[in-house]
């Protein structure tokens, strides 16, 4: 370790902040060299001075960097999050077709090979004599698979279509009988009406008859 | 005595006496300053090695006088 080495070391050889390897050297330095000794002194008393006068008043803006600091975490946070996010949808994105589309990603050879639809049922007691049929394997483009799944959707469509057609006849239906209800109560009350009028028109011609025919005659009701 | 130190405080480039208050004062280490900071701690304690040196050699430069006065 030469002066230029040590001196670049000894504020760090002061704080004891050194590995113990290099400290050795240094202090292996410091015995022969009268100048690194001075330097010593000198850092030494620089740091007596500091302890000697109390914390100064040096423009420092403490909350300002803490503040700085909760902001780098947060940032961290949400970056850290965000990527958790990515990572679960895309996770379930997988899951989804490997459920859904019970599809089947396999490396065989020099071939990739793409399978779905529900997998072959092992038989449980396969016949010696008659050989398994080979299983499909069915390698398929990209365009392939966009073309079957635009065929999925489209049937989909045409199922929630279908099931909305029937939720309207049903409805209809519903409403003709209640109309038919309906039409049946106002006949029924048409009909108490008439004959609660018939009625009434037949007790006023009575009195009327007692009161204006009858009465002069002499005669009683 | 205690006015001449905070004088050579005070004449410190901010970096350098940031660094100084936060090690010395507030009795901080490197890693901590730089989770506070962002500034790496090799830098920081080059910094407090450079904060050093410039103290000595303003304080070098008054302690004949005291000696005189």
């Amino acid at each position: 370790m030469n002066c230029s080495q040590v001196t670049d070391q000894l504020p760090a050889f002061l704080d004891g902040d050194l590995p113990p390897g290099e400290a050795a050297q240094l202090e292996d330095h410091l015995k022969a060299c009268p100048a690194c000794r001075r330097e010593q002194a000198a850092l030494r008393q620089v740091q007596r001075l500091l302890d000697a006068v109390p914390t100064p008043r040096v423009e420092v803006d403490l909350s300002r960097l803490y503040q700085q600091a909760a902001a780098l975490q947060q940032r961290r946070l949400r970056r850290w999050r965000r990527g958790a996010y990515a990572g679960f949808g895309l996770a379930a994105a997988v899951l989804l077709l490997a459920v859904g589309l019970r599809l089947e990603v396999r490396l065989e050879g020099h071939q990739a090979v793409l399978r779905w639809g529900t997998p072959p049922v092992a038989a449980p007691t396969p016949a010696p004599t008659v050989p398994e049929p080979p299983v499909q394997l069915v390698a398929i483009s990209d365009a392939q698979l966009r073309v079957v799944r635009e065929l999925i959707h489209a049937l989909a469509k045409d199922v929630n279509a279908r099931a909305l057609a029937e939720d309207v006849q049903a409805r209809d239906e519903w409403q003709r009988q209640r109309i038919a209800h309906l039409q049946d109560q106002l006949n029924r009350l048409q009909w108490q009406t008439d004959r609660r009028l018939t009625a009434a028109e037949q007790d006023v011609s009575a009195l009327y008859r007692y009161e204006f025919v009858l009465s002069k005659k002499g005669a009683t009701p | 005595l205690a006015r001449l130190v905070a004088q050579a405080l005070a004449e410190l480039p901010e970096p350098l006496r940031l660094v100084l208050v936060l090690h010395h004062y507030e009795g901080m280490n490197f890693e901590g300053i730089a989770r506070l900071t962002g500034t790496p701690a090799s830098t920081l304690k080059s910094r407090w090695a450079v904060a050093l040196r410039r103290l000595r050699d303003r304080l070098r430069a008054w302690e004949p006088d005291q000696e005189n006065a």
